[in-house]
């Protein structure tokens, strides 16, 4: 490979890279606002100016004051070169850090701060903000300018999830680019020129596509918020964790954003993963997690309807187990999720398996639309984890469930999740049956019509891992502590079988894994 | 006020920084009256506690009139929390030298009378002296430092032997005993008040009456209110300092200056955040306690009293 | 420099310093000397450094950090946004603070946001005033020169919103320093909603 030397480090590069794309892939950050590792160049922030010492310099004519002679002197100084957009070229020597560059840093930070408004204190982006990144580190010095500075727009909204303030954009245009280049509309561009110039709607449109929230999530400064997360938290309190997005059976890599004092998740954000979702996730997704804390189900209940009423944990499980031993094993229905971990699932299966149930279902959701950009046709992640799991065995859907209580071949239903159908009238069928398990994590359809519900935690709650559509498992970890005395639903299936009489040969997460590769195995 | 001016001076080194001269001039006076406050608390104790209640309400009296001054300077009695990284919270206020050279008289006049009033009395000589005996060998081996390993006859005085600040500019003593005993630790403590004054009266003539207290970078010190207010440069460096703290520079530092009660030294590893990656606090008292137990074995219990008096324990530096 | 020592010498004792009683009598002569001189000397008043509180009290100093509070916009709005600085800074964590965004017919809606819940436990607080210094919008100070009423019931201590806007500074104003005008004060420059876009 070819190589390059920068600030004195050796950098090898693909040929066609430019210098800030090589110093990135070897983790070294050279300070740029308009540069996205995923959108294409626009070189229009300048912050990136480099020094080329050797090979390919340029040099600029200027007038410098001489001393002696009195008077101004043509000379040349070096000319400094956009690191995003200069071409790596074999053995040139460039330095981000030399007296030249610093002062041009300096210089580009101060023109962008000169009309700059002073919002940090109601600006969500403090604390994440690359101007006051590069402030600190590259300028540090206070405002030499005395007058008013240029006001434009502020607070214009958007679209339903962006609101937009011209004063604090500095044009990079990062926003136009993602919308072209990653949700292929052109809905944002550019007007005006110099101090006045701000980004536009296009006319009669809207920011209204998929992914709206990565403009907001490319914006290094706070000119685009999210109406969602806007004013909600202060980021430097926020501690991040790794997740997978639940959106669709991409599994889009995530940030799990969330505030350790008070256990609340408040965003979602890309992680990026070349081989999943590069740098993006679509609005549905980024906005998943909302779900983790509305109508969840904190205490098991037992009863329907009206004499619904919570019970303590360990008598939940005895009633299910009671209910789940007056019906046969032939007639009992294990509906699998496709919600839930492989794990989870996996555990589930291996209670079926134990009690020589064979009637498997696989509970999904629907009503979702894909795209050729990040979102799949199927909006459950794990129905490829959920099918491995249960090793071979042909899964049947929820509406065939249906069909089998009606005629009989189904008295009993164990069944994981609470996501299975748009409607919880849907399933009211079941309510015929005495015995219905359901093990969930919210409130929903099997819940609903469950004569036994118990709680188990959410997806931020647990480790466990989703294998996505093109058959990638992606594992996960957890980021709160459950609500008290709820376990995951692995435990709890184990516990479950325990009240039954059985074990399912796993005492931890690690035990459970190994089954994981059989079953994968046995599905191949 | 010795203790935030001790860990201000830790991370400055660590910073590689030096406050303004008005500002070192500052720190000594309101460290040296801090001083001065804690031993007439000390001796003041020392001397109730064997009964003789009327010295120590006289010396607290003159405690409140130091207190007064700090109070009017840092706008609390005893927690001031004034002293900043790079300066302090604020300048000295208009009045604050007539203050202090005010107060000067009052001090020498109290410290006259607590002799007259103790030295010659016999109960107190008999507790105090030859009672509570640390020998300086003990004093070493037990990393004793301050009044405490001075009165065994140590001259060990981290502004004598280390200098920091402005501490060389200035002309004093560094009294010691000769046994070690409860008599040497509080004529030591007596003596190191007069010695305090005359620091102060060498540092208010020096001290500049203008110029700036605080260093000048946004990075370590927050900018002027009115910039903030305004301007948007200012505002990013105020919420950089908020937000992540103050960056020192990788690495690790060990500062130590002279505390009310001995060496107090501050160990800070770095791992070039706003936030300490490890604190160490060497507090002057937590040898000074564990030294206590040469001085009270062989002895009576009714001892331990004014022994634990003169040692000056500070709980909340022995809780380690 | 030199390490200069002073040696601090054992005085001997003489016998009437073994005796005990002379020097009693002397030291008792000394200090009710001082009571007579305090209390009817002609310098009486300046030797007693005690006050009869609380029927007399002693002014707070200038730079006294007394009890918080929250200071006005002109047209009565919380100066406060919100931005929590104030709670990153406080070493006690002793505040609380609710972000929200204004209503929709309010003026300042879309623009600043301000604290729906704002809650100091002053208890908690340990009078630092890193609060104050921390503030990039002068909203909130310890310029009132109270100290904490008394109470024998904890939720006392617990100021909300209202009563940190309620109280003055010494100076009686309630009225903020801070000069900066935002979008949806009659007073900024620039353009808004009103004025068009
Ligand atoms: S964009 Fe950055 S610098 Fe500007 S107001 Fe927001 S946080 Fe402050
Ligand atoms: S809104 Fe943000 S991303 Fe778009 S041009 Fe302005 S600063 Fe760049
Ligand atoms: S004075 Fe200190 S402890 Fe009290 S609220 Fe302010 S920052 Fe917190
Ligand atoms: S009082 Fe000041 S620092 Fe605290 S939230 Fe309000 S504006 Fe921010
Ligand atoms: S990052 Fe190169 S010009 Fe903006």
């Amino acid at each position: 490979m070819p190589k390059f030397t920068l600030d004195g480090r050796e950098i090898s590069f693909d040929p066609g890279e430019t210098v800030m794309e090589a110093a990135w892939r070897e983790g070294i950050e050279i300070p740029h606002y308009c540069w996205h590792p995923g959108l294409s160049v626009a070189a229009n922030c300048r912050m990136c100016l480099v020094h080329v010492e050797s090979g390919r310099q340029m040099e600029m004519p200027q007038l410098a004051f001489d001393e002696k002679k009195g008077e101004y002197v043509p000379t040349t100084k070096p000319k400094l070169q956009p690191a995003c957009q200069l071409a790596a070229a074999e053995d040139i020597v460039v330095s981000s850090t030399n007296d030249e560059v610093k002062t041009a840093q300096a210089s580009v930070q101060e023109f962008l701060l000169l009309n700059h408004p002073v919002d940090c204190p109601i600006c969500d982006q403090a604390g994440e903000c690359k101007l006051q990144d590069y402030y600190y580190e590259h300028q540090a010095t206070l405002k030499r300018k005395l007058t008013e500075p240029v006001h434009k727009p502020k607070g214009v909204r958007f679209g339903p999830t962006i609101i937009y303030d011209a004063e604090r954009c500095i044009m990079c245009t990062r926003c136009i680019r993602v919308c072209d280049e990653v949700a292929k509309d052109h809905v944002l561009d550019m007007r005006e020129r110099g101090n006045k110039n701000e980004i536009v709607l296009a006319p009669g449109r809207e920011l209204d596509h998929r992914y709206t929230l990565m403009t907001e999530h490319v914006c290094p400064v706070g000119a685009l918020t999210s109406q969602d997360f806007r004013f909600k938290a202060r980021v430097w309190f926020l501690k991040s964790g790794q997740g997978v997005c639940t959106g669709c059976a991409t599994g889009c890599n995530t940030h799990v954003d969330y505030d350790p004092r008070y256990g609340k998740v408040y965003r979602l954000r890309p992680r990026d993963n070349a081989d999943v979702n590069k740098y993006w996730m679509c609005d549905d997704g980024m906005m998943t997690y909302t779900r983790h804390d509305t109508d969840r189900l904190l205490m098991p209940t037992t009863g329907r309807g009206d004499e619904r009423m919570p019970v303590g944990e360990d008598e939940a499980l005895d009633l299910a187990a009671e209910k789940l031993k007056a019906v046969d094993a032939s007639k009992l229905a294990v509906v699998l999720s496709a919600q839930h971990t492989t794990e989870d699932n996996l555990a589930l299966a291996k209670l079926a398996a134990a009690l020589g149930a064979d009637q498997l279902y696989l509970a999904a959701l629907g009503g979702w639309e894909g795209d050729d950009i990040l979102r799949s046709d199927d909006n459950n992640p794990n129905r490829a984890g959920a099918t491995q799991a249960a090793g071979g065995v042909t899964l049947k859907s929820v509406d065939d469930l249906l069909a089998d209580a009606q005629s009989g071949a189904v008295q009993g239903v164990v069944a994981l999740g609470w996501a299975s159908a748009e409607q919880l009238e849907e399933l009211a069928p079941l309510t015929a049956l005495d015995g219905v398990v359901s093990l969930t994590s919210h409130v929903g359809a099997f819940p609903a019509v469950a004569s036994v519900a118990i709680p188990v935690a959410d997806i931020f709650e647990i480790d466990g891992s989703f294998v996505n559509d093109k058959s990638m498992p992606q594992a996960f970890r957890p980021v709160l502590a459950p609500p008290t005395g709820v376990d995951p639903a692995w435990k709890t299936i184990s516990a479950l079988a325990g009240k039954l009489g059985k074990d399912l040969g796993f005492q931890d997460l690690q035990s459970l894994r190994q089954g994981l590769s059989d079953a994968v195995e046995a599905a191949q | 006020m010795l203790n935030n001016v001790g860990w201000s001076l830790a991370v400055e080194k660590l910073l590689q920084i030096e406050v303004p001269e008005r500002c070192q001039y500052y720190r000594v006076i309101l460290g040296e009256l801090s001083r001065i406050a804690d031993h007439f608390t000390c001796n003041g104790a020392s001397a109730m506690e064997l009964g003789a209640f009327t010295p120590f309400l006289w010396l607290l009296k003159v405690r409140d009139w130091v207190w007064d001054i700090l109070e009017r300077e840092t706008g609390a009695r005893m927690t001031h929390s004034f002293g900043r990284i790079g300066g302090m919270a604020a300048p000295p206020t208009a009045s604050f030298k007539d203050d202090v050279r005010q107060l000067i008289p009052e001090v020498h006049k109290v410290v006259k009378e607590t002799e007259i009033m103790l030295l010659r009395n016999r109960i107190f000589l008999d507790r105090m002296q030859g009672v509570g005996v640390l020998t300086k060998e003990q004093a070493l081996s037990y990393g004793v430092t301050g009044p405490v390993a001075r009165s065994t006859g140590i001259p060990y005085d981290v502004r004598k032997d280390h200098p920091y600040m402005v501490y060389d500019r200035f002309d004093f003593d560094v009294p010691i005993g000769e046994d070690g005993d409860n008599w040497d630790r509080f004529m030591v403590r007596l003596e190191e008040i007069r010695q305090s004054v005359r620091i102060i009266e060498q540092a208010i003539e020096q001290m500049p009456d203008d110029g700036p207290i605080n260093v000048d970078d946004p990075r370590i010190v927050y900018p002027d209110k009115d910039e903030v207010y305004t301007t948007i440069e200012a505002t990013i460096a105020h919420f950089k300092l908020v937000m992540e703290g103050l960056r020192t520079p990788k690495g690790e530092v060990y500062s130590f200056t002279e505390g009310g009660n001995g060496e107090l030294g501050f160990h800070i590893v770095s791992d070039g955040s706003g936030t300490p990656y490890r604190v160490r606090v060497r507090p002057p008292c937590w040898y000074n306690l564990a030294a206590s137990r040469e001085m009270l074995l062989g002895g009576m219990i009714a001892d331990i009293i004014p022994t634990f008096g003169s040692v000056n324990m500070i709980g909340g530096e022995c809780d380690r | 420099m030199a390490v200069e020592v002073k040696v601090i010498k054992k005085p001997g004792r003489t016998i009437a310093e073994q005796v005990y009683i002379p020097e009693i009598a002397k030291g008792l002569g000394f200090a009710m000397g001082r009571f007579f001189k305090n209390t009817f000397g002609p310098q009486a008043k300046k030797e007693i450094a005690t006050v009869k509180y609380p029927e007399e009290k002693v002014e707070y100093p200038e730079r006294f950090r007394g009890i918080h509070r929250l200071t006005q916009r002109t047209d009565g709005s919380p100066r406060c946004v919100a931005c929590l600085c104030c709670s990153t800074a406080c070493p006690a964590q002793c505040i609380y603070i609710e972000p929200a965004e204004y209503d929709p017919d309010d003026p300042r809606y879309g623009y600043e946001r301000y604290p729906s819940v704002f809650m100091i436990d002053e208890l908690r607080c340990i009078f630092c005033g890193y609060c104050v210094e921390a503030c990039p919008c002068d909203a909130i100070r310890m310029d009132t020169g109270m100290h904490m009423p008394p109470s024998t019931q904890r939720e006392h201590f617990l100021y909300d919103k209202e009563t940190l806007l309620s109280i003055p500074g010494r100076d009686g104003s309630y009225l903020t320093a801070n000069p900066r005008h935002e979008p949806g004060d009659p007073t900024h420059p620039g353009v808004d909603r009103e004025r068009g876009h």
